[in-house]
């Protein structure tokens, strides 16, 4: 995992997106290699790693139910 | 001076006047903006808005005039700054772009944006982003609903340079000018705008010479500080959990389907994520978001409930992940084209947020559906009474959702955007139509505890020898739904009737169109008639439950007829127009029990 710089010739107008949440990379990126699936992954920073493993891990382990609370995260907090 | 020393930290009160200052100058660069635009789009419609930004071009404050451009607002200028450099501002610099895929909403809304400098320091920067009423493409008034790719949109401009140290860079401007074809508004609009980068940054020299750079721009940190830390408290409250919901759009203009937007939100401790990773492919037709408009339609539901009076600025954003994957309608990638997914899409998605999903939390917050559709309606021709060209971008009234504590707005912009319609003097004194009729929808909002708001009826007759028009608008298929028991408000729609006939169709019945809604390039000629009937909201709650003497007011007005007072409300209405308590009590009773 490191910085990558997304260098383009000054006549590239075309853009990149991070891999996790779809948002436009622009002169550098965050690579990482996916431990789970062996993919090389561009990315906006390690936020974006950090949030791949985290969905990874809700739909790993959580249900989600339509018009619910998923399983076990149910408990309200008083607002 | 507000609050505290200068280079120091500001104390809470000194932070609320500071932003509450920096929230005046957008204000005043609004205001400066809508007085002097050629188009009524900015001076009637006020589609615009207006930023402060700091060193960095993170969004520090903003005027409250169109939050359909908050993701934009949040990125757009970081991303220019990123891409040109910062070392490549000067003084004088002024740079434009539209570009959807570099974080424009969509082509029409141009942002510009200009550096700030105190003593030869880069200070701050300043910009705006407004919607042009036209900029080429294949559609007069730059809403190409049967659009396949952006190249049909307008004319596409990565972060280009429209002022050097100064000097208008005189290639660019005639490039744009000959791009669109209403030049001269062009010309005055986008001089509107540069008229409001000059107040922001007049008032910006007077804190600059208060605080100096630093002093200014570690109030802006606090300032951007506070909001995440008022979002994060906020998200804490909710209750750790998924919910999901979904919706869609009803097709794209090009085939007869749906395209369908799931999304489940995240609650994770004092973060949120919105994952719309689930959603249809993007489409071929114009309906796709950029990323930004799906970030914006995200906040802007959660702004709705959860904070509506936190900064907005690019605190807000810090706690909040969006995932909205390229390649889908939810992130549309190069050529897709997405001139309505800013006004059609966005607002699907922030009331999917709101009505939805969120109110599994936070019922007393929610609201029904508006009718939802900006009811994008354009033309352009040449006008007969002086032999110019003329364009102009339309958007209607409809009625708004029902929600806990009051019935819905009625004829009301879709509520993202806060932007007003194109009033009737203007229609008739610019361009050649003639209203025959305009008043709002009675009896069509969604029945409910509290009821939705009513849509309008509009109609329009040709008064120029041909005007060509066009339509990018929702909600023809689908009713606004409504939630807890409320129910469905009305449809849009969009009819025509030839001269001399008294007899309306859809313009997809009349001229053998895919979709009802989404049409480009129509001819109609002298005495053509056009009605548009914008749709109406839902009902917020068990329509039994509301106050018989509300229903029999709204009767008495007119929005809602005896028929349906008592069909649908269980209410009485007596010969004299007074409300019978006995026998409303009494129907009520066998509505609840089901033998009416």
């Amino acid at each position: 995992m490191a910085w990558n710089d997304l260098a383009k010739l000054w006549h590239d107008t075309t853009v990149d997106y991070c891999d996790v949440c779809g948002n436009l990379l622009i002169a550098r990126f965050w690579g990482f290699v996916s431990a789970a699936t062996g993919e090389s992954k561009r990315c906006c920073d390690e936020r974006c790693e950090r949030l791949y493993y985290r969905l990874r891990e809700i739909d790993g382990n959580a249900q989600a139910v339509p018009g619910g609370i998923s399983g076990d995260q149910a408990e309200a907090k008083p607002r | 001076m507000d609050g505290a020393a200068s280079g120091g930290a500001v104390d809470r009160v000194g932070l609320t006047l500071l932003y509450k200052r920096l929230r005046n100058i957008c204000d005043e660069m609004a205001f400066a903006m809508m007085r002097t635009a050629y188009s009524p789009i900015f001076s009637e419609g006020l589609d615009f808005s207006t930023l402060v930004l700091d060193r960095n071009g993170r969004l520090v404050a903003t005027a409250g005039i169109n939050p359909a451009m908050l993701g934009a607002s949040l990125y757009a200028a970081t991303w220019i700054i990123r891409e040109v450099g910062q070392e490549n501002f000067s003084l004088g610099d002024v740079f434009v772009h539209n570009d959807p895929y570099r974080g424009g909403s969509h082509m029409p809304e141009h942002m510009l944006v200009t550096p700030v400098y105190h003593d030869g320091e880069l200070a701050a920067y300043v910009g705006n982003i407004a919607h042009l009423a036209e900029i080429g493409g294949m559609a007069p008034g730059s809403f190409a609903a049967t659009a396949t790719d952006v190249f049909q949109e307008g004319l596409r401009l990565p972060p280009t340079k429209l002022f050097d140290r100064g000097e208008p860079v005189r290639d660019v401007w005639r490039i744009m000018l000959t791009n669109h074809r209403t030049p001269d508004n062009t010309w005055g609009d986008i001089h509107a705008m540069l008229g409001s980068l000059r107040v922001g940054e007049r008032r910006l020299a007077d804190m600059l010479s208060e605080r100096g750079v630093d002093g200014l721009n570690e109030a802006f940190e606090q300032i951007i500080d506070y909001a995440e830390a008022y979002m994060r408290e906020e998200i804490r409250r909710l209750p750790d959990g998924i919910y999901t919901g979904e919706d869609c759009m009803e097709d794209d203009g090009i085939s007869d389907r749906p395209y369908w937007i799931r999304s489940r939100i995240i609650v994770d401790g004092d973060e949120l994520i919105f994952d719309y990773s689930r959603s249809d492919a993007q489409a071929v037709g114009p309906i796709n978001a950029p990323y930004v408009v799906t970030l914006s339609a995200s906040l802007n539901g959660l702004l709705y409930v959860l904070a509506r009076d936190v900064p907005v600025n690019a605190g807000i954003v810090r706690p909040v992940r969006v995932v909205a994957p390229a390649g889908t309608i939810t992130c549309v990638k190069l050529p897709g084209p997405c001139v309505g997914g800013q006004t059609e899409f966005q607002p699907r998605v922030m009331e999917l947020v709101v009505g939805q999903i969120l109110s599994q939390i936070l019922p007393e917050r929610a609201s029904a559906a508006s009718g939802n559709t900006s009811l994008n309606f354009l033309f352009g021709g040449v006008d007969p009474r002086n032999g110019e060209y003329y364009a102009h971008y339309h958007f209607e009234g409809m009625g708004w959702g029902g929600r806990a504590e009051s019935d819905g707005n009625s004829a009301q912009i879709v509520p993202h955007a806060n932007c007003r319609n194109t009033p009737v003097e203007i229609f008739e004194t610019k361009w050649p139509w003639v209203h025959e009729n305009y008043r709002l929808n009675d009896d069509s909002a969604g029945a409910g505890r509290h009821r939705g708001g009513l849509g309008i009826e509009r109609i329009l007759e040709v008064a120029g020898d041909v005007i060509t028009v066009s339509a990018l608008c929702e909600r023809m298929k689908r009713s606004p739904w409504g939630i807890f028991g409320g129910s469905e408000g009305s449809r849009t729609n969009l009819e025509v009737s030839p001269a001399g006939s008294g007899d309306y169709r859809t313009f997809q019945e009349a001229f053998g169109l895919v979709s009802p809604s989404k049409f480009t390039n129509i001819r109609l000629h002298r005495g053509d008639r056009v009605r548009i009937t914008s749709p109406s909201g839902g009902g917020y709650g068990d329509p039994l439950e509301r106050d018989p003497y509300a229903v029999a007011r709204d009767v008495e007005l007119g929005f809602v007829g005896r028929s349906s007072a008592r069909a649908h409300y269980g209410v009485v209405i007596d010969a004299k127009g007074d409300l019978d308590e006995e026998a409303t009590t009494e129907l009520r009773g066998r509505l609840a029990d089901g033998v009416e």
